[in-house]
């Protein structure tokens, strides 16, 4: 079956621009390379650490950044070639839940100017519609209608969250990139988002690209994973192959790190020496290889490519 | 292994607005509160809308012309039959500082209205477009700020030939880059920030961003500045009055009337005492109500 | 440290160059024709076509500022219509005592304002912190001519302790001089004595707050010496700094106090300028004292930025 999203290639950096007097054009790699699939229905998760490039990732799906190349094919639309008057096409089938729940509400407009403006902007039914659906969509995300007459300040983190993901509910997207939607709440609310995610994506044949990194948000919520590191993507495949087999040095790190309740066995801790690389200057190779306890000599001169490990299983390390 | 569903926690969030044992606090009732305990909002506030009344009821409030001359009634002082005395010309004091409110206030308003409409425009379009447009519109409102205000007033009045009319587009003028790089700096900041970029996401056009999501937070620091434009415009419109090149007599200009007693001090020390106060006390009005706007809307930014 | 300095002077070159051809503009305001404004219905129509060559009006109006705008980077701002001298020397003469009254005006208002605010903050909250705080918001709202008259109406009708009018040069007889200055800079100087007032309490508030004044307290030393030797040098720089861009208001304060005063600096010479019509005077002044503002803008600035080690030693500025 055809992917709802296909990602090929894609990367962007960044240059740093010091004025008029620099010579040397420094390149920040943000994103170096990432391909990956998305089936429509399911639950797609990035991982990483900051810095990663996760973020950027989502941000160029969504052409809210302009990538440096690659291809991002979404619903037969090339999302990169796309002309300017094209993305509002694209901007009713995929949307985008934003970290902070405090700063992605406009402060001075009632939540129903808010959430009726995607309406508006798309040309979607009359007035009247439009309040109904506000009140459906809010109803749909635990919030009650006579919520929309207030102000984002009235709100509590939680329920702003809610509201932006009723935002973006509002026009029936396809596609929804949830960027560290939880990581900004309280641990108990973080329970109650993530489960109306979830209930949200089984009424309404979402599609969802959850970019985290929360490891066990991700457990919870995604079909398969992606592991991100310095902007290329080290190892992918389903949920459970990836805690339970995890092949990549660095997925063996994250994964030791997921704090564990004190029952059970004690988890032995992998310690990763040295500290994440500046994306500027990226080292030879295998870019994780400073940090590797199992490094070998081709680590350092060979970049190992994402290939293939048995059933939907997607590793670069020289170490297979 | 299959997706569980785990329990919706138990415990409700206290919602801001709540006063935590299930009271609501009125959202209204709040903000009245901030405003009834800024005494410098208040004060300055009664005597803006004092001037504001006493500018436009005018004709009700005094019995003389402002201009008309009565000679035998020169330099007389306070009495009954003229509460402030009369100046050079018999003309009674308190009818022309009644009137000269009336000058005072339509020239702040059409120079602020002037300063702020093109302060707006200039500071929101290099604010949001940024780049070259920014680069230019920028240095030729520092072009405008290099000038000293009343300098260029004088330069931009002296030129098209005094009037009311002159005098207030000239004001506004010197002013609108003032306004501008407020303007500037509030979209500047705002542009950065999440919403703005998740109102880009769900497709809203560049310049409706601009209005419908970044406006509205710029527009209290406008507000502040209006206010104590307002007042240097009082001044400004004095001033050059008082040096002659502004008002043309026998206009009530509240300067013209200083100009005047500067020349009769040992004979009328009135003329001279009653014109400075007034100017004083309703620029002091209006500094006190940007102040107490500042207070409001920040209560950060006041010490 | 040179590139910025570098950097400055390309940001400002445009901006100087708008200047001019805002101050160009004003012969172009003139509603009808400006030689006959200039020079009066009763010209000949000799003198009108020799003012009209000489100012370029017969030419397009780009070719005009260029040709205008040549001679000021020349120097030459053109020839007085009512002394046929040349503009920029009547300027030099009478600069210095404008200068004179601007630079007394800053030093009086600086040390009480200083004080003032000192005394504000250390006592912040209190009725002296308050009523300090009145009398600068008043001060900044009294319109300096009114100010100007009264003291002339106390201090030289009433008792006649200054002189209401002219100027002594200091180098005829200091004293004298000195003398007639002292009202017209205290008028001049009244209006930035409020506004430092505030700035110098607001600053010296800020930095009593910061972490090392805490220290410096914690380490024992007594209240005035914290306050006077640590909070208010580290407050001064920005003070100082405030003071040096208020001098385009004080310039322009100059050109009312001259009046009132009699005093005869540029300010003065505007004035009367614009009532003689004498409209490359006027331009040149405005020119002038718009130049020398920007010059004075850009010399605090470089300044500031040696004096703060932190733009100093290369942060990304």
């Amino acid at each position: 079956m055809q992917p709802l999203l296909t990602v090929g290639l894609l990367k962007k950096y960044f240059p740093l621009d010091r004025g008029i007097f620099s010579r040397t054009k420094a390149v920040v790699r943000a994103v170096d390379g990432v391909s990956f699939e998305l089936q429509k229905g399911e639950t797609l998760g990035l991982v990483g650490e900051s810095g990663s490039g996760k973020t950027t990732v989502g941000r160029c799906i969504l052409r809210l950044i302009k990538p440096t190349s690659g291809d991002v094919l979404f619903d037969n639309m090339n999302v990169t070639r796309l002309p300017a008057s094209e993305l509002k096409k694209l901007r009713r089938q995929m949307q985008i839940i934003f970290q902070d729940p405090y700063g992605c509400l406009t402060p001075r407009l009632r939540i129903r100017t808010i959430l009726k403006e995607p309406l508006e902007i798309h040309g979607i039914g009359t007035k009247a519609d439009h309040t109904d659906r506000v009140v459906t969509i809010l109803r749909r995300v635990g919030l009650r209608p006579e919520h929309m007459n207030r102000f984002p300040h009235e709100f509590s983190g939680g329920q702003r969250q809610r509201i932006a993901i009723a935002r973006t509910l509002m026009v029936n997207p396809e596609l929804i990139i949830a960027d560290e939607p939880v990581s900004a709440l309280d641990v108990s609310i973080q329970a109650q988002i993530i489960n109306l995610l979830v209930a949200l994506q089984r009424e309404l044949g979402l599609s969802y690209l959850l970019i985290s990194h929360d490891l066990s948000v991700v457990h919870y919520m995604c079909d398969r994973i992606a592991v991100m590191y310095l902007g290329k993507i080290v190892e992918m495949t389903t949920r459970s192959d990836l805690y339970l087999n995890p092949l990549h040095p660095y997925t063996q790190a994250l994964l030791s790190a997921i704090p564990e309740p004190n029952t059970g066995p004690k988890r032995e801790k992998i310690l990763l020496g040295g500290e994440v690389p500046s994306p500027i200057n990226p080292p030879e190779g295998c870019s994780f290889h400073p940090r590797c306890n199992y490094k070998m000599e081709a680590c350092t001169k060979v970049e190992p490519l994402l290939e293939g490990v048995g059933d939907s299983h997607w590793v670069s390390c020289h170490l297979r | 292994m299959a997706k569980k569903n785990l329990p919706d926690a138990e415990f409700q969030e206290n919602q801001p607005g709540q006063d935590g044992m299930g009271g609501e606090v009125k959202r209204g009732s709040l903000l009245w509160a901030r405003i009834s305990s800024n005494k410098m909002l208040i004060i300055g506030g009664i005597v803006v809308i004092f001037f504001l009344f006493m500018a436009f009821f005018a004709p009700l409030i005094t019995q003389y012309s402002p201009t008309k001359m009565n000679f035998r009634a020169k330099f007389a002082p306070p009495s009954a039959e003229h509460l402030m005395g009369t100046d050079h010309f018999g003309r009674d004091t308190y009818t022309r500082i009644v009137y000269g409110a009336r000058v005072s206030f339509q020239v702040g308003l059409v120079a602020v209205s002037i300063g702020l409409i093109g302060g707006l425009i200039f500071g929101a379009v290099a604010g949001f477009v940024g780049g070259i447009a920014d680069d230019i519109l920028m240095r030729m409102m520092d072009a405008l700020l290099a000038f000293p205000p009343l300098l260029l007033a004088i330069g931009l009045v002296a030129s098209m030939g005094p009037s009311l009319k002159t005098v207030s587009i000239s004001i506004g003028v010197v002013y609108i880059p003032r306004f501008a790089r407020v303007m500037r700096s509030s979209v500047l900041a705002e542009k950065e920030k999440e919403y703005v970029e998740a109102a880009r996401a769900i497709g809203q056009s560049g310049f409706k961003v601009l209005m419908k999501h970044i406006g509205p937070s710029t527009i209290s620091p406008m507000i502040v500045l209006a206010t104590i434009i307002f007042a240097l415009a009082i001044i400004i419109e004095a001033t050059l009055s008082f040096l002659g090149v502004g008002l043309p007599p026998p206009a009530p200009s509240w300067g013209t009337m200083l100009d005047e007693s500067r020349r009769y001090l040992s004979v009328s020390v009135w003329m001279a005492l009653f014109p400075g106060i007034t100017i004083s006390i309703a620029v002091l009005g209006f500094n006190m109500v940007g102040d107490g706007l500042r207070d409001l809307f920040d209560p950060r930014s006041y010490n | 440290m040179l590139r910025y300095i570098l950097n400055r002077l390309i940001y400002l070159f445009p901006v100087l160059i708008f200047m001019s051809i805002v101050v160009f503009l004003f012969i172009h305001l003139i509603p009808g024709d400006p030689v006959d404004y200039m020079l009066g219905i009763d010209a000949t129509p000799e003198a009108r076509q020799v003012l009209r060559a000489e100012l370029g009006l017969d030419r397009n109006i780009v070719v005009q500022y260029i040709s205008w705008a040549r001679k000021i980077v020349r120097g030459d701002l053109g020839t007085s219509i009512v002394t046929n001298r040349p503009v920029l020397q009547s300027i030099l003469e009478k600069f210095p005592a404008t200068m004179l009254l601007a630079f007394a005006a800053t030093i009086i208002s600086l040390i009480i304002a200083v004080i003032a605010g000192t005394i504000a903050a250390a006592n912040k909250g209190t009725w002296k912190d308050l009523g300090l705080l009145l009398l600068s918001l008043l001060w900044v709202s009294i319109p300096s001519f009114w100010l100007g008259i009264m003291l002339i109406l106390v201090f030289s009708i009433e008792f006649p302790i200054f002189p209401a009018i002219g100027h002594v040069s200091m180098f005829v007889d200091f004293g004298k001089s000195m003398h007639h200055l002292t009202l017209p800079a205290i008028t001049l100087g009244a209006t930035l004595a409020g506004a430092i007032t505030r700035m110098t309490r607001s600053e010296m508030i800020e930095q009593m707050s910061k972490d090392y004044v805490t220290t410096a307290r914690a380490k024992g030393l007594s209240r005035p010496v914290v306050i006077y030797k640590h909070a208010l040098r580290n407050s001064l720089i920005t003070v100082v700094t405030f003071t040096g861009l208020q001098l385009g208001t004080l310039l322009g304060g100059t050109v009312v106090v001259e009046k009132i005063f009699a005093w005869p600096g540029l300010g003065l010479m505007v004035i009367q300028s614009i009532f003689a019509r004498d409209y490359p005077m006027v331009q040149g002044i405005v020119l002038f004292f718009a130049f020398t503002f920007v010059f004075v803008n850009l010399m605090v600035d470089i300044s500031y930025t040696f004096l703060n080690p932190q733009i100093r030693l290369g942060q990304k500025g």
